[in-house]
């Protein structure tokens, strides 16, 4: 049935009250390819039959994802198809596809020269050659339970950004890496490796890496060109071998590690670990520290915090950080006082702390507890158990003082306490803030 | 501490007076002010409502460089939620305007929300007779040339 211009499902919208004028068939093609580039290709096909306005716009789309259906998709695009290039080609692909119609639509893709390329594959993929040559990549993201093993030689000269999720990689990455001349940013999220080296990539400036536990060899990470790094829930397994150009660092989460390392030091487990060099996390925390050293820009979540608490119960030597700027991700809890004091004790030439109010889940809050002196003033002041919904101003004002007292160059400091802060708080905590501001002589802002 | 102040003027002549570095996030008025430095500008093809709407997502957007800024990522989550909120608020027929005011000013975050809420309206529908009502196009095929493109992709209909 033709649809006469005043159907009653039209009658029904809201915009029929205004005029009812068509001005989106008026938008130029560009434009409505942009609005296309968020919708999936289905839903950008089925305007093709809206109007003759609408005909043949979808076909000169440079944005494409698709999810499933392989083979009609291979022969619809084969047979409208027209744009030239291909700015961004998202593929989902589920278990049941079969092998030769992903090889077909990448190649379509790449045959589209063909810049932003995304897959996600559910089944069990082994990439074709031709995926490793392809000069107008400039990013490549592939989220895939499949080995990243290539054979060939790699030709990626224009990609720049690169992701990789539940990849399996092994030596030949370097060919991806000597095939990627222009790579400025490397995601490994949840990636199976056993070693990393960037050397040979001048240009790469970002490392993001997530890791899984799955890996039992050590991993050594050398990246002598990073400006900036992003560690999640990395473990004793991993080093850092070289950052030494490293300016920016964003160690965030890393769950259990607190309390595996309080499990690993317990003297009533009877393991003898007084000699440092046997306790893996002392090894590595007294590493990622002299690495880190040199870090301006440096962000901290929760555990990373509680792990600089035990490290210093522990008598690990904290080098003089040259941090200028500190987020600290994390609720204020018992277990994260000792090393946040002593992070700012060795952190001479601080100017600035963003202290963001986070919702963490702890597991390791009691084990870290149990090494904290409970004679020690502080204990009494500072929650030893989850977090605050509405922060009490006392406890507010005691952490602003913690942050104040360690350090003596400081500027600036950001409170971002969110919904901890409330109406009926807000008056309290910022005259605290504002009292504590003229003492110090620190601009102090609540968010 | 005095913020450098310009002036824009919508097509009904009512004018606005803006702090330059919430209106520079337009990169055409970034040009123009360079080049036009102390003149108001007249942007005659946008209504105040529209100019107005503009200005208040430009203002919320505007990086603040004032010892509190802070580009976590968990602030620029707040901004989307913002955004969202935004552009949900906005009619159809505003939102078209909303969306040619981000294009024509070069504002490219509004482009991309503007041009996400509409996306997002287009895949709401259930099928092609419900995006035409919502949007008012008008169906000028014949029922066998709908036959005919349908039959020509395969894929999805």
């Amino acid at each position: 049935m033709e649809d006469p211009p005043n159907a009653p499902a039209g009658a029904q919208n809201p915009s029929h009250l205004f005029g009812g004028v068509d001005s989106i068939s008026s938008l130029p093609d560009e434009m409505l390819h942009h609005i296309m580039s968020f919708v999936p290709t289905n839903v950008a096909i089925t305007t093709s039959v809206l109007s003759k306005r609408w005909r043949h716009v979808w076909c000169k789309t440079p944005y494409l994802s698709f999810k499933s259906s392989l083979e009609p998709i291979r022969e619809t695009l084969a047979c409208s198809y027209t744009a030239a290039k291909i700015m961004r080609f998202h593929l989902y692909v589920e278990d049941s596809e079969t092998r030769h119609h992903v090889d077909s639509l990448i190649n379509f893709a790449i045959s589209h020269n063909v810049e932003k390329l995304s897959l996600v594959l559910e089944a069990y993929y082994r990439f074709p050659d031709f995926f490793f040559s392809n000069p107008s990549l400039k990013q490549l993201i592939v989220e895939s339970w499949s080995y990243m093993r290539p054979k060939c030689t790699v030709s990626w000269t224009s990609l720049r950004d690169l992701s990789l999720k539940n990849s399996s990689l092994d030596e030949s990455f370097t060919k991806v890496l000597s095939g990627s001349p222009m790579l400025e940013s490397l995601t490994l999220n949840s990636c199976f490796l056993s070693c990393l080296d960037l050397s040979e990539s001048p240009r790469l400036r970002r490392l993001d890496l997530k890791f899984t536990n799955s890996s039992s060899r050590k991993c050594h990470i050398v990246a002598p060109h990073i400006h900036y790094l992003r560690m999640v829930d990395f473990t004793h397994k991993y080093s850092l071998a070289d950052v030494s150009s490293l300016i920016e660092a964003n160690i965030e989460t890393i769950y259990c590690l607190p309390r595996y390392w309080c499990d690993q030091v317990d003297p009533s487990k009877k393991k003898d670990l007084d000699d440092p060099s046997k306790d893996d996390c002392q090894v590595m925390m007294q590493a990622m520290l002299e690495k880190l050293q040199n870090v301006e820009n440096l962000t901290v979540g929760l555990s990373f915090l509680q792990m600089l608490s035990i490290a210093d119960f522990r008598g690990v030597r904290f080098p003089t950080f040259k941090v200028k700027t500190l987020t600290l991700k994390s609720t204020i809890l018992r277990s994260a006082v000792r090393g946040t004091a002593k992070l700012l004790q060795n952190s001479p030439e601080l100017k600035k702390i963003v202290f963001y109010k986070t919702e963490d889940w702890n597991c390791s809050e009691k084990y870290v507890n149990r090494y904290m002196d409970p004679q020690d003033p502080q204990d009494l002041i500072f929650p030893a158990k989850s977090a605050f919904k509405v922060a009490k101003p006392d406890l507010v004002a005691s952490f602003m003082e913690l942050l104040l007292r360690n350090t003596r160059t400081l500027e600036t400091l950001v409170l971002q306490l969110r919904s901890c802060l409330n109406t009926t708080n807000y008056v309290e905590v910022s005259q605290i803030a504002l009292t504590l501001s003229h003492k110090n002589n620190v601009s102090i802002v609540l968010k | 501490m005095s913020k450098k102040m310009i002036v824009l003027k919508s097509s009904e002549g009512v004018s606005f007076v803006v702090e330059e570095a919430v209106a520079r996030q337009s990169k055409i008025i970034s040009f123009l002010v360079e080049e036009f430095p102390d003149r108001e500008l007249p942007l005659t093809n946008m209504t105040s409502e529209i100019l107005r709407k503009t200005i208040e997502y430009c203002k919320k957007h505007v990086v603040e460089d004032d010892g509190g800024g802070d580009s976590s990522s968990s602030s620029s989550g707040d901004l989307k939620e913002w955004d969202v909120k935004f552009v949900a608020e906005i009619d159809q027929p505003r939102l078209m305007d909303l969306l040619m005011a981000a294009n024509y000013l070069d504002i490219p975050s509004l482009l991309d929300v503007t041009c996400q809420k509409v996306a997002d309206t287009i895949a709401a529908c259930n099928d092609e007779k419900e995006i035409r009502a919502t949007f008012n196009i008008e169906n000028d095929f014949t029922e066998e040339e709908v036959e005919a493109i349908r039959m020509e992709n395969q894929y999805p209909i």
